[in-house]
Order: structure tokens, then C-alpha cells, then sequence
């Protein structure tokens, strides 16, 4: 369905006389909404999974109304919630099971290694007992490191005690035969050994040595000393089946992950999110419409070619049960524009111009006349082969990674460069050419000399060094303004019969002919300090190229307006002819700053007759980087201001709405 | 007065004076940015322009200052000195102007963008328009020191 997004009731007047109340969507049906979707995301939660957004939208149950359709819901997600029991409790424990391991694995102070569960084969046997059996294992390894480490502590005891006997009598070998006792010994060993420790004291406090008694504790110390070193054999081997423990329950957990019946239910889960979002904004929808118990109407703004599909679909919902009415806009009403998508190499340009505001329907788009003059304009500040070609390349790079990252994960600054590789290989490409005419190579180098492309009357494209005759750049920038600002006016005209506004379309052709007109005025009598001249030898032409189209176009305004608006406006066109076209003299200030700004560097660096010597490659290139970022930055704020004041509102009124359409299955 | 004293002289109060409006117009945008992203930190990149074009300012300076410097062997005549002196002049001058503007529109642009991103692009405006006035003076002295 095609049913367009402002649905627009007047809810000020009271309209209809009652009869039509505000409706609002049951409160129990937007509660039993919210309800399943949070009981969803509760679900999801359980069985560990993210809840992303599905690919494709799920369609709703076929069912008249909201509630029976969300009843459906209902009992389809009690049906999965009982079918998903015992995969929670296994997905449960086999995480309590890990996250006990790794606790483990911490007091015994071993940093949880990232395992690797390729190489593990399962047991043929249900996950729970394999879990169960999990369990059972790492309660025993924990009880049998407890027992190692209790072992330690006893075989140290004794060793000190041994040591201090050893200082009563004098071994002569501290070497003895091991005793085969195995490992780890038990509780009774120990108390053996105790007790036979404090006899052999005894003995040894009565002066009793004999030689039996010192082999004897020889003996017990070789062996004690045995069991210390076995101590971080056992305990590494008791580590070591851990880990393989811990990678047998994730090798279990991922099987539990990849069984289908799982999968299959995650999907239902997310279908049913995804549903519950739809009829969240089909409720929105709703509360836009007015309708009492049996009737319910609206307003929609449709595309005039979905028309009769719109309203085939209507009658077929509504069984024929309805009134509609088509009616073409009134001139009062602000009509949603349809907006084309523009290729992505273009995206940059497409930001820049929205964020004026979107156009009305009637008007051209003038996105791709942007993507035209917004290089063209930047290329003539920025004009330099080298660092054009810098901008080529970053925009092809740019370009490359726009289609492999996800541009909603990137930061910020980021993302405006990522979206903008189209804008950066345009902008490159033109400072190329414009670099060619005027001869710059990484600045006023010398490398290239300026390429004269055409003479026309006093003014020159290319061919000169602005450096030296910035009065030839002055007269190249406003050549170029007089030139785009009566393009936009053409295009003007062009949105003015496209509207059926044909006063507003003579105005504007007027106006053309007045900025031409003073164009060549200007050219001709060589600038307003010649003022006089004007009225003197040219009075004719002043006449007929300024004075006939200001008049004019005061007479056509006022046939609707009254004669004061007619000259309040006049005079106004006028000035804004000139602010606009003397404003296109930045063109040359800026150019004239960049050039010297690489010039400066060119200087330091010691670079002449367009020889860079090695030494100077380092200072080049800082003035490269410092030219690219800061004065391309401003660069590029001018060229964004030459269109947003100058040059778009020419034609563009940025005050459309865009068509966002709303969508449902 | 000797030229080349006139024109370096000219040079001195081009970097002196830009730098200075450089300076305020940066010392009452970045507090201002500062409160801003403490708020709202994305919108740093955006706002950060008012600095940078604070910032362009000295550059322009420096750069007529580098002119004019790089002219001094061939200012012989008393006319050249006094051109470059005023092309300094007119160059700090400006940027003194178009300082005063930005200290203004910066703050004013961000505080306005943090209630109402959407005011962003009509509001940016201001600040370009205060920077213009730089360059106009950049060009005009220019055409002094040439």
C-alpha cells in the first residue's frame, strides 16, 4: 500500500459537530503491544541472542483487527516460549558453567585463555549430561587442586622441621633414597610422617644419633622434597584438563547455538519483534486518524501514478464499504515532494543541498547542478595539479571504502569524509584543469606555465599569473559569477512555468537581461569609476541594457502589488545584482591566498624555475598538508556559501517536504 | 621616512593586528565550544569551523605580511613603501573586523545549534559573511602590494 505519512486532521475545529471523536488507539491493545514485544526481547535475552533487525519485514497475520492480530502474536510467542524451556535451562547452565570455570580459573590466578573448541569432539550423548557430567568434573579438579595445594603446605611444614633438625647433627650427605609413595599422598601418610618426625626428635633430644635414624630422615626428606617438586607438574595438569573442560562446554554451547530448532525459534523471536514494531507504527498511524465506533477518516497525500492502485486497495481492505475522494492539491497546500534517489557517487552533494531544505515539487533538483558548479567554483579557488591530484586519490580511496565499512559504526568526522569520496574526486579533477590554465604545480612553481584557453573581450580563461595580475583574476572571477548567476536565473524561469507562475517567469527574465546588461556596461565603459561616461557618451545604452529591464520589471510587479512595491522591489533586484556578482570576487582573493600561501612555502623551501630539490620535499610537503586541511576547509565553506546565498536561491525555495511514504505489508 | 622601514612596518601590523583579531575571535568561540561538547560532544566536528576560520585569520595576516617581506628588495621608491604600509594596515584592519564578527556569530552559532541542530545551516552564515570581510581586506591589499 502507498498510503502517504501525513495523514492530516484538523483536530483544532470542532469538526463534523461531535459526531467524529479524537480516536486513540485502545489503551489495553498498546499495552498488549509493548507487552509482547518486551516478553520478546526478555525471551532473546534468555537464549543469549542479540536482537537485530531482520533483512526482510515478516508480514502480519491476516486478521481484521489490531487486537486479533496481536492475539495471534500472543499465542504464537507462548507456543515458542514453551518450545524454547529447555534450551534456556541448558543455555543457562552452560553459561553458569563457564563463567564458574573462568571464576576458578581466576583464584587460581590463570588468565582465562581465549579457547579454541575446533579441535574438541562431542560425546555421543544429550548437552545436559554432558554438562551434568561437566559439573562433576570441575567440582573434582577443584577438590584435587585444594588437595595439591594442602600437600604443599604440609611438605613445606615438614621440610622445615626436617631443617631444623638438620642443624642438631651433622649429615654428611644430604641425599637419601626416594620412597615410591604415590602422588598425591594421603592424609594418613602425612600423620605417619608426623609422628615419626616427633619420635626421631625425641630421639634426638635424648643425643640418640644414630646413623639409622639419620638415614631415615634423609629418607623422609628426599621424598617430601620429591612431592614439592611434583607440586607444579600436578597443578599444570590439573589446569591443563580444565581448559579442555572449559573448551568441551563452549564446543557444547556453540552446538547448542547451531541446533535448528534453536534457529529456527531466534527467528520466530525476531520475526515477532519485527512485528510488533510494525503494528507500533500502524498505531501511530492511527492516532493521526478522527473516527467514531463505525467510521473512520482520513487524509492521505498520494502519488498521483499509485492513485488507482491506492484506491483499489482501499476498497478491496474495506470491502467496498467506503467514500473516497480524490482531490488535486490547492494552491494553499504545501505538497510533499517525491524525491528521486541520486546515484551514491553523488551522495556528498545531495547532504549539502538538503540541508537548505528539500525542493518544492515544481522545482528543478538541483543536486546535480550542484555536483557541476561545486567543483567548478572550488576548483578555481583550489587550482593546483599537485594537490588536485592529492584530492583524486584521497577520493578514490575514499570511494573504495565507502562500499566495504558500514558507515553507521564510524565516528563522526569519519563518516562525512567516507560519504564524500564522489564530492573529493570531483573537486581533485577540477583543481587539475584549473591548476593546467593557471600554471600551478604545488604552488607558482614553475613547473607548468599557464595555458591560455580562451579570450573573450577583456577577460582571459587561464593563460596568466594571477600572482602577477590579480586585476585579470578579478575580472576571470566575476566573468564566472555573471556567468552562473544568470544560469541560475535561466533555471529560474525554467521552476517559474513549471509552477504556472508566468509574472514571477517575465521578472525573472528581466532580470537576466538587466545582469547581462550591466555586464557589458561594465566591460564596455570600463567599471563604475567611469560613471560618468555612462550618462555622458552611453547614455543610450544605459538606457536600454540597466534602465528598460529595472523599469519593467517594477511595472510587472506592480500590477499586483501597487506601485511602492513595485519600486521597493525593483530597487531591491538591483542591489542584489551587484552584492551577488562583486561576492564572486572571492574567487580571486581566495585563489590569491592559496597561491601564496604555497608560494611562501615554495620560498622557504628554496624551489626555483620549478626545481624541487630534496631538501625542500620536507617544507613542501607541510605546506601541502597545511593548505589541503585548513585552506581547504575554508575553500570549501565559501564554495557552500557561494551556493547557499548566492546561487541556489536563485531558483531554489528549500521549502518542500520531503515524501516519506508509509510502508506496510 | 626610508621605504623598505614603511613597508616592513606595513608587514609588522599586518601579522600584529590579525593575530590579535584572530585571537579574540578564538578566545570567545572555543569556551563557548567547549561548554558545547561537554553537552554534546558529536557535535564537536561541526562547530569546530568557527575556530578554524578564527583561526584563518592570523593565516591571512602572515600571508601579507610574507608579501610584503618578500617585495622589500625590490620597494625602492616612496610610493612602494607607503602601498605596503597600507596594505598591512588594511589587512590588519579587516581582520580585526571580521574578528569582532566571529566572537559574535561563533557562540551565538553554537549555542543556537545545540537547541536546534537543524538551525545549523542558516546560522553558519553569519559567521561566513564576518569571515568575508577578511578577504575582502586580503584582496584589497593584494592589489596595494602588487
Amino acid at each position: 500500500m502507498g498510503v502517504a505519512h501525513s495523514i492530516d486532521v484538523n483536530r483544532e475545529q470542532p469538526l463534523y459537530e461531535g459526531l467524529l471523536e479524537e480516536y486513540a488507539v485502545p489503551c489495553e491493545v498498546a499495552t498488549q503491544c509493548s507487552d509482547i514485544s518486551a516478553r520478546v526481547d526478555e525471551q532473546l535475552g534468555k537464549l543469549e541472542q542479540k536482537p537485530e533487525e531482520l533483512g526482510e519485514k515478516p508480514p502480519l497475520p491476516s486478521k481484521q483487527t489490531l487486537k486479533e492480530i496481536l492475539d495471534e502474536m500472543e499465542k504464537k510467542l507462548a507456543e515458542i516460549e514453551y518450545k524454547s524451556q529447555p534450551f534456556i535451562k541448558t543455555i543457562t547452565s552452560s553459561s553458569y558453567l563457564i563463567r564458574k570455570i573462568d571464576q576458578t580459573l581466576k583464584t587460581w590466578k590463570i588468565k582465562p585463555k581465549k579457547t579454541d573448541a575446533k579441535n574438541v569432539s562431542l560425546p555421543e550423548r544429550s548437552p545436559q549430561e554432558i554438562l551434568l557430567n561437566a559439573e562433576q568434573r570441575l567440582s573434582e579438579l577443584e577438590r584435587q587442586f585444594e588437595e595439591i595445594d594442602k600437600t604443599a603446605i604440609r611438605c613445606s611444614n615438614i621440610l622445615l622441621r626436617i631443617s631444623q633438625f638438620a642443624k642438631s647433627f651433622k649429615a654428611k650427605s644430604m641425599e637419601g633414597p626416594v620412597q615410591e609413595v604415590p602422588f598425591p599422598p594421603g592424609e594418613k601418610f602425612f600423620a605417619f610422617v608426623e609422628a615419626r618426625l616427633s619420635e626421631i626428635g625425641n630421639d634426638l633430644m635424648e643425643n640418640k644419633s644414630t646413623k639409622a635414624l639419620t638415614n631415615e630422615l634423609l629418607n623422609i626428606k628426599s621424598t617430601i622434597t620429591h612431592f614439592m617438586e611434583k607440586v607444579p607438574e600436578a597443578k599444570a595438569d590439573i589446569i591443563k584438563q580444565t581448559l579442555e573442560l572449559k573448551r568441551l562446554v563452549d564446543k557444547v554451547t556453540q552446538s547448542i547455538r547451531a541446533n535448528p530448532e534453536l534457529q529456527t525459534i531466534c527467528l520466530k523471536l525476531l520475526s515477532l519483534r519485527e512485528m510488533a514494531k510494525e503494528i507500533k507504527l500502524i498505531m501511530n498511524v492511527e492516532g493521526n486518524m478522527a473516527s467514531c465506533f463505525t467510521t473512520v477518516f482520513f487524509e492521505v497525500w498520494v502519488p498521483k501514478i499509485q492513485l488507482e492502485e491506492v484506491i483499489e486497495e482501499i476498497k478491496n481492505i474495506t470491502q467496498g464499504k467506503c467514500v473516497i475522494e480524490k482531490a488535486p492539491p490547492s494552491i494553499e497546500d504545501v505538497v510533499p515532494t517525491i524525491i528521486k534517489p541520486v546515484p551514491r557517487f553523488f551522495e556528498a552533494f545531495e547532504k549539502l543541498t538538503f540541508s537548505l531544505g528539500y525542493p518544492r515539487p515544481e522545482e528543478i533538483n538541483p543536486v546535480l547542478i550542484m555536483a557541476i558548479t561545486f567543483p567548478f567554483l572550488f576548483g578555481i579557488m583550489f587550482a593546483d595539479v599537485g594537490q588536485g591530484t592529492i584530492l583524486l586519490i584521497l577520493g578514490v580511496i575514499l570511494l573504495y571504502f565507502r562500499g566495504k565499512v558500514d558507515i553507521e559504526k564510524v565516528g563522526d568526522i569519519m563518516r562525512y569524509f567516507i560519504v564524500s569520496g564522489g564530492l573529493f574526486i570531483l573537486c581533485g579533477i577540477s583543481a587539475i584543469i584549473f591548476g593546467f590554465l593557471f600554471g600551478e604545480f604545488f604552488g607558482p612553481s614553475g613547473v607548468l606555465h599557464p595555458i591560455l584557453l580562451a579570450e573573450i573581450g577583456p577577460f582571459q580563461i587561464g593563460g596568466f599569473d594571477p600572482m602577477h595580475e590579480p586585476l585579470s583574476m578579478l575580472r576571470f572571477a566575476i566573468l564566472v559569477g555573471v556567468v552562473l548567476l544568470s544560469l541560475g536565473l535561466a533555471v529560474r524561469v525554467i521552476n517559474n512555468v513549471r509552477k504556472k507562475l508566468f509574472r514571477s517567469a517575465l521578472i525573472s527574465s528581466f532580470w537576466i537581461w538587466l545582469l547581462l546588461g550591466g555586464f557589458v556596461m561594465w566591460i564596455y565603459w570600463g567599471g563604475i569609476s567611469n560613471i560618468t561616461l555612462w550618462f555622458a557618451e552611453g547614455i543610450f545604452t544605459f538606457l536600454g541594457l540597466i534602465v528598460s529591464p529595472v523599469i519593467l520589471i517594477c511595472i510587472v510587479t506592480a500590477t499586483t502589488g501597487g506601485i511602492m512595491e513595485g519600486i521597493d522591489f525593483s530597487i531591491e533586484v538591483l542591489i542584489e545584482s551587484l552584492d551577488h556578482t562583486i561576492s564572486f570576487s572571492r574567487l580571486a582573493a581566495l585563489f590569491l591566498t592559496h597561491t601564496a600561501l604555497n608560494q611562501m612555502f615554495l620560498i622557504i623551501a628554496g624551489v626555483e624555475h620549478g626545481n624541487f630539490t630534496l631538501q625542500s620535499i620536507p617544507i613542501i610537503m607541510v605546506g601541502t598538508i597545511l593548505a589541503l586541511s585548513i585552506e581547504g576547509l575554508i575553500v570549501f565553506v565559501h564554495c557552500l556559501r557561494l551556493h547557499w546565498v548566492e546561487l541556489l536561491p536563485e531558483f531554489y525555495s528549500g521549502k518542500g517536504i520531503p515524501y516519506k511514504p508509509l510502508k506496510v505489508k | 621616512m626610508d621605504p623598505s622601514v614603511m613597508a616592513s612596518t606595513g608587514a609588522a601590523v599586518s601579522i600584529i593586528v590579525s593575530a590579535i583579531g584572530a585571537a579574540y575571535a578564538i578566545a570567545s568561540c572555543a569556551p563557548a565550544l567547549a561548554s558545547v561538547t561537554s553537552e554534546k560532544p558529536e557535535l564537536g566536528s561541526k562547530l569546530l569551523i568557527a575556530i578554524i576560520l578564527g583561526e584563518a585569520l592570523a593565516i591571512y595576516g602572515l600571508l601579507i605580511a610574507f608579501m610584503i617581506i618578500s617585495r622589500l628588495p625590490v620597494i625602492t621608491t616612496e610610493e612602494a613603501g607607503l602601498r605596503g604600509l597600507l596594505a598591512g594596515i588594511s589587512m590588519g584592519g579587516s581582520a580585526i573586523a571580521a574578528g569582532v564578527g566571529i566572537s559574535y556569530c561563533g557562540p551565538a552559532l553554537m549555542t543556537a545549534t545545540v537547541e536546534k541542530p537543524e538551525s545549523y545551516t542558516i546560522n553558519i552564515l553569519g559567521l561566513v559573511l564576518s569571515e568575508a570581510l577578511a578577504i575582502y581586506g586580503l584582496l584589497i591589499a593584494f592589489m596595494l602590494n602588487t
